[in-house]
């Protein structure tokens, strides 16, 4: 797995992280997330565009993107316990572009799609946010 | 049934993503459907890393994979010589938890049950893991 980060500017900054290669591991995507997060990224959009598959491991690492950024955001805490009772909360922090078939599979099963918004254009990610 | 192709080795962490795409391979050349062959190789992943971590700890260790037709159907058969483990019996995971409170881990059986169509353990009489994953409608 290889990631570069570029950023964004759409309402709010973002970083985002351009994934290649099958998610199969928590690294490289945990320790890559996590500097970002501590260089102050608020905001991470996942480019799953070039992953072909998505093991456990690499679900371990989304979540852990998801609660990082969640932990980091407190203000959003309340909205976030709202829009749980009422089945329609999604991560405004964390968002996913593009992800494959086989990928979007797992995120599936794993109900994952329920708390992750799923974009297939870039401009229309970044203005997501 | 017709045994399509075996791959044994002794295998390690590292090794597994080149042996998955050797699967891969083997089973899309044998023709088999590619979506079906997708969920298999996510299966058979999980399992080779369960296999390592929590069969042979992180060490290096003997697994043999084979492949079968039955009928229209695909199965793998993975045996290791590592200590006792059936992942038939674990919990299932509550995947609507919000991601928020969820506890790490518990997806990787959750997966090899869901992408295949049947699941099987069994402890062999020489003292192996033996598991067997079949995929329905793998071939036309």
């Amino acid at each position: 797995m290889e990631i570069t980060t570029s950023q964004a500017n759409g309402r709010v900054p973002i970083t985002i992280l351009h994934l290649k290669g099958d998610l199969m591991d928590e690294e490289p995507l945990h320790s890559t997330a996590a500097q970002a997060i501590a260089n102050g990224s608020q905001y991470i959009l996942l480019d799953m565009n070039d992953v072909p598959y998505i093991s456990s491991a690499g679900l371990r690492a989304i979540q852990f993107v998801f609660q990082s950024l969640q932990e980091g955001n407190h203000e959003d805490n309340e909205a976030m316990k709202r829009g749980i009772i009422a089945g329609s909360y999604k991560s405004p922090h964390l968002k996913l572009l593009n992800p494959s078939k086989n990928a979007a599979k797992a995120l599936g099963v794993a109900g994952y799609d329920m708390f992750l918004e799923v974009h297939h254009n870039m401009g229309t990610a970044v203005n997501s946010f | 049934m017709e045994q399509l192709h075996t791959f044994s080795q002794t295998l390690s962490l590292n090794d597994i993503p080149a042996l998955r795409k050797q699967m891969e391979q083997a089973m899309l050349e044998l023709g088999g459907d590619p979506d079906a062959v997708a969920d298999l190789i996510l299966a058979v992943n999980e399992a080779l890393v369960n296999s390592m971590r929590h069969g042979y700890q992180d060490q290096a260790g003997q697994v043999t994979m084979e492949l079968w037709r039955a009928g229209r159907s695909l199965v793998v058969v993975q045996r290791d010589a590592a200590r006792p483990f059936d992942p038939t019996t674990a919990p299932e995971p509550d995947t609507k938890l919000p991601l928020a409170l969820r506890p790490f881990g518990g997806m990787g059986i959750h997966m090899m049950r869901n992408f295949t169509d049947e699941m099987r353990y069994e402890r062999t009489k020489d003292g192996r893991n033996q598991l067997t994953f079949v995929k329905y409608n793998t071939f036309p």
